[in-house]
């Protein structure tokens, strides 16, 4: 658990396509971009490389303990990204993926 | 790949929004609510064993929340009326500068409407579509071709703007764009053939 190796786990599962979204209640065509189909899991992972390590934090999730959520914020090209998910199941869980002033 | 397209039934872990905690889920295709209320139909979810609450929702479902904007997104049409030859102009026109997955007069039309957007050059534009009077090919054959024309709600604003500045109904603008040739309006075309 860390950046690099979060961030490698992001990626890898991007390009496998081990990867869900919360079914979050609401506006999921805003706040999940990728879950949307607004954005592809190749765009996404180029968002996602361009995380650097003060980009980077790991919060508790706000219903359990377990697991942590990471939060990525890259900046790409002008824009910052707002990117949270977890780990579970041996897989990625996106919750939000979407420019950070939407 | 495979591995990773879910089926009805496979089992996988997710945290529950309902129960706020990690549960057990199964995957299955459901209808999933967006916020405007529109249904979205046989999108592969992940519900929580214990309440049955949408707790995951698949990426293999993506394309169909993607489809359902799109659908959302409708364009406005409106159709306009036009001379043969007038057409074949068009066609040409765009067919000069490559190919575009729009029709010819709308690119076009989109073409003289992305100068008409700018202020500076609104008034000096308006001005040569009003005078383009004497255009022979403006006069000549039957409106024979109807046309079909899509835009977005910004560019049908624009056009009710400019239409109502000239006084022309919409097929005579459009008529009167596709005679409308310059380097701006060109560089725009040319743009359009990318689409």
């Amino acid at each position: 658990m860390g950046f690099k190796s979060d961030k490698a786990k992001v990626l890898e599962d991007l390009e496998n396509l081990n990867f869900d979204h919360e079914a979050r209640s609401g506006r999921i065509e805003e706040e999940n971009l990728l879950a949307a189909g607004v954005i592809s899991p190749e765009e996404a992972a180029e968002i996602v490389a361009q995380s650097r390590g003060n980009d980077y934090e790991l919060r508790p999730h706000h219903q359990v303990k377990y697991p942590p959520v990471w939060i990525l914020t890259p900046l790409v090209k002008g824009t910052n990204w707002y990117v949270k998910g977890y780990f579970l199941a041996d897989q990625t869980w996106f919750i939000s993926f979407h420019p950070s002033n939407s | 790949m495979k591995k990773n397209i879910r089926q009805p039934g496979d089992k996988t872990e997710v945290i529950c929004e309902e129960c706020q905690a990690v549960r057990k889920a199964t995957w299955n295709y459901d209808n999933y609510l967006l916020d405007d209320g529109t249904v979205v139909k046989e999108v592969m979810l992940a519900h929580c064993d214990v309440c049955g609450a949408q707790a995951g929702l698949a990426q293999q479902s993506s394309y169909l929340i993607r489809n359902a904007r799109e659908k959302n997104k409708r364009r406005d049409r409106t159709t306009i009326t036009l001379s043969r030859p007038l057409r074949d102009l068009a066609e040409t026109r765009v067919f000069k500068a490559g190919s575009s997955s729009m029709s010819a007069v709308e690119v076009i039309l989109l073409s003289v409407l992305a100068v008409l957007r700018e202020p500076d050059r609104r008034e000096k534009y308006l001005l040569k579509i009003k005078t383009l009077e004497d255009k022979k090919l403006l006069k000549s054959g039957t409106y024979s071709e109807r046309l079909p024309i899509r835009f977005n709600r910004t560019t049908a604003k624009l056009l009710e703007e400019v239409t109502a500045a000239t006084k022309l109904s919409r097929s005579e603008f459009v008529r009167r764009a596709i005679l409308l040739e310059d380097n701006l309006v060109n560089e725009h075309v040319r743009t359009f053939t990318l689409v």
